[in-house]
């Protein structure tokens, strides 16, 4: 059966993805320690899915879709174009970002593209 | 050898060809330590969680180190950096083999010759989340349950039927 995808304004993302960014891929801790580091910074910018995290994260991929590129992320695939983009946000007085990456299949930049991955990054 | 925590005022302190992985918005600072002839090497990650990958390549006397987006090799005879390399996702996994490393992303399977140039790329249908030696063969398993096989000899690819 294919997997569930939601459809976000402007992009989708597997639902599967969610248990990824929340922590929850731990069957192999030690190859997959980046799931758990996604929820402790997710944590740390006040994104948290017991409360409407999920919901904050699906904005943010919205709000991506007109956020600056970073080039370096930039990777053309034989199934498609992978580009990242970066989300400023602030919870307190922790600042920071996520940089949500985006798939678009055969690299047509009009189709909506996926949400693949995210990289939490916590400034100073 | 070991990894040894350090604070960022040291890290920034050494020498920029010592420093063989940084990262923008570090918050980790860290040396190896390959002894008295060949000194330390910095790095620098994000991941509060996270450690670096330390691999040794005892056939090659040479070592990879792999933290977040960056990959680094160095030989253990010379201290020279055989590899140093940015990438676009994170670092998952890396494998010595025989005469071959294989270093798998979230995007995609690199293969490296003794010496450190890349043998074999290849780009992954999906987020790669692990990879295991199959006989000749290396098996990546996809966060989607798919997997694919490589053979690290010929880099033949071919796709399994999905697990479960």
């Amino acid at each position: 059966m294919p997997e569930r995808q939601i459809e976000g304004k402007g992009f989708t993302v597997k639902e599967s993805k969610f248990d990824f960014f929340f922590g929850r891929v731990t069957s192999n801790t030690k190859k997959l320690r980046r799931s758990s580091d996604n929820l402790e910074n997710l944590n740390l910018l006040g994104i948290d899915e017991a409360a409407d995290g999920r919901e904050r994260l699906i904005e943010i991929f919205q709000e991506g879709l007109n956020a600056p590129e970073i080039e370096k992320g930039r990777k053309l695939t034989k199934y498609g174009l992978n580009i990242s983009r970066k989300v400023e946000l602030s919870y307190g007085k922790v600042e920071g970002a996520i940089v949500v990456r985006y798939f678009y299949p055969n690299g047509d930049l009009s189709v909506k593209p996926q949400v693949t991955s995210i990289v939490v990054l916590i400034y100073k | 050898m070991k990894i040894e925590s350090i604070r960022e005022s040291e890290f920034n302190k050494m020498e920029g060809v010592r420093q063989i992985i940084v990262h923008d918005y570090s918050r980790k600072f860290a040396i190896l330590n390959l002894g008295e002839k060949l000194g330390s090497y910095g790095m620098s990650w994000r991941s509060s969680s996270l450690k670096p990958i330390i691999q040794v390549w005892s056939e090659e006397k040479a070592v990879w180190i792999g933290v977040d987006q960056q990959l680094a090799c160095i030989c253990l005879q010379s201290g020279r950096l055989l590899v140093s390399l940015p990438l676009t996702t994170y670092i998952v996994q890396i494998m010595t083999l025989d005469r071959v490393t294989a270093v798998l992303t979230e995007e995609e399977v690199l293969l490296f010759n003794p010496g450190g140039s890349i043998r074999f790329s290849e780009d992954l249908p999906d987020q790669g989340i692990g990879m295991s030696v199959v006989g000749e063969d290396l098996a990546i398993e996809m966060l989607d349950g798919d997997s694919l096989t490589i053979n690290t000899m010929t880099g033949v690819f071919k796709s399994l039927v999905p697990i479960g």
